[in-house]
């Protein structure tokens, strides 16, 4: 039995040789689309167009694991940039907000004053901590709302929260939701085309940047999960 | 004509699966709710279901209670097409059901297996 840093190692050149044939999968699809063949019939058409959508899919779980693989080991190299906090939360929620208005849910974005105009972080790694949670709470929402807030703390940390009003996690599960691959008897409301990475790679890109999250609070009412980031400050762009 | 009713929550998966039956003339009706599925089963009398067990909202799992439950249906091939084919392993509803089929499945597979539970009469001039 390997080593777990060899096996590390070998899904990492495991996710590098996949993204060779991966790449075939999704230029070529893009150009069936684009009709950089022949023109296609409108059936012709939707496959390419599935072709396109489930070979960005696979890339998006397969960057996923490696990224969790990385996260896990600590292995994963962070690019600070300052960024505007209020407009990144915005943009982050983008493609999450539109999935949760079309099931009919009320999508609440909140900022408090508190937060600084901008701060330094790797906000490729900080969207993706918030993505992870957003999913999750459409996922097992219903109807009703979600909302996500972000305030400031006194030591220093964002704290971003993510409530829902799903139907709660039980007590059983709730030691589990953050293992990978793990899928309890709650069933998701709606499709989740993932690798089961969602909350354990939110878990282990936090612990990556120092930050910390946790389930603060889970009832029939809902769930309320809680990252703290310790961030820099930085003079507003 | 012989009728597959789809119960998959994925729409590509959907219409993947949809677009190879026809091509083959199968009448298909899908859907990605366990609930509805039960619905159309009763309303469409399929000759084969095609059933995904993780779905969103309810699992599968109640649809072949449903149908092995309701004599008129007796009939009615059901074929689990999962990706976690170890989760009915063991359990009862392995023996409730025709097939168990792992994801991915091969179009010849799928075919393969549509029509040993669902023939079509044989094309005039084919033989």
């Amino acid at each position: 039995m390997p080593e777990s840093s060899e096996i590390i190692l070998l899904l990492r050149k495991m996710g590098h040789d996949m993204r060779v044939p991966l790449n075939t999968l999704i230029s070529t699809s893009d150009m069936l689309v684009e009709g950089l063949y022949d023109p296609l019939t409108s059936k012709q058409a939707r496959a390419a167009i599935r072709l396109q959508r489930n070979s960005r899919r696979l890339l998006a779980i397969l960057d996923d694991f490696v990224t969790y693989i990385k996260a896990d080991a600590g292995e994963l190299n962070l690019t600070l940039k300052s960024f505007a906090p209020r407009a990144a939360l915005t943009a982050w929620c983008g493609e999450v907000r539109a999935a949760a208005e079309a099931k009919g849910l009320v999508f609440q974005v909140t900022t408090a004053e508190t937060v600084p105009a901008s701060l330094v972080g790797d906000e490729a790694i900080l969207s993706r901590i918030v993505q992870a949670l957003l999913w999750n709470a459409v996922a097992y929402t219903a109807q009703g709302q979600i909302g996500i807030t972000s305030d400031w703390t006194p030591g220093g940390e964002w704290l971003i929260s993510v409530q829902d009003s799903g139907s709660g996690i039980s007590d059983e599960n709730k030691s589990h939701i953050f293992e990978p691959f793990w899928r309890g008897d709650e069933r998701p409301q709606i499709p989740t085309a993932g690798a089961g990475l969602g909350l354990p790679l939110a878990l282990a890109l936090a612990t990556l940047i120092k930050g910390q999250l946790v389930l603060k609070e889970t009832s029939v009412q809902g769930s309320h999960f809680c990252v703290q980031i310790p961030l820099e400050t930085a003079a507003p762009q | 004509m012989q009728r597959v009713l789809i119960v998959e929550d994925d729409d590509d998966l959907v219409e993947t699966y949809t677009d190879l039956l026809e091509t083959y003339h199968y009448s298909v009706t899908s859907t990605a709710k366990a609930t509805d599925a039960i619905t159309l089963v009763t309303r469409l009398r399929p000759n084969v279901v095609l059933l995904d067990l993780n779905l969103a909202g309810h699992s599968g799992a109640v649809v072949i209670n449903m149908v092995r439950g309701y004599q008129p249906l007796k009939d009615t091939k059901i074929v689990v097409v999962t990706g976690h084919p170890e989760l009915l392993q063991g359990k009862a509803d392995a023996a409730r059901v025709d097939l168990i089929l792992s994801k991915p499945v091969s179009n010849a597979q799928l075919l393969e297996t549509v029509q040993r539970f669902a023939p079509l009469p044989p094309v005039d001039g084919i033989h």
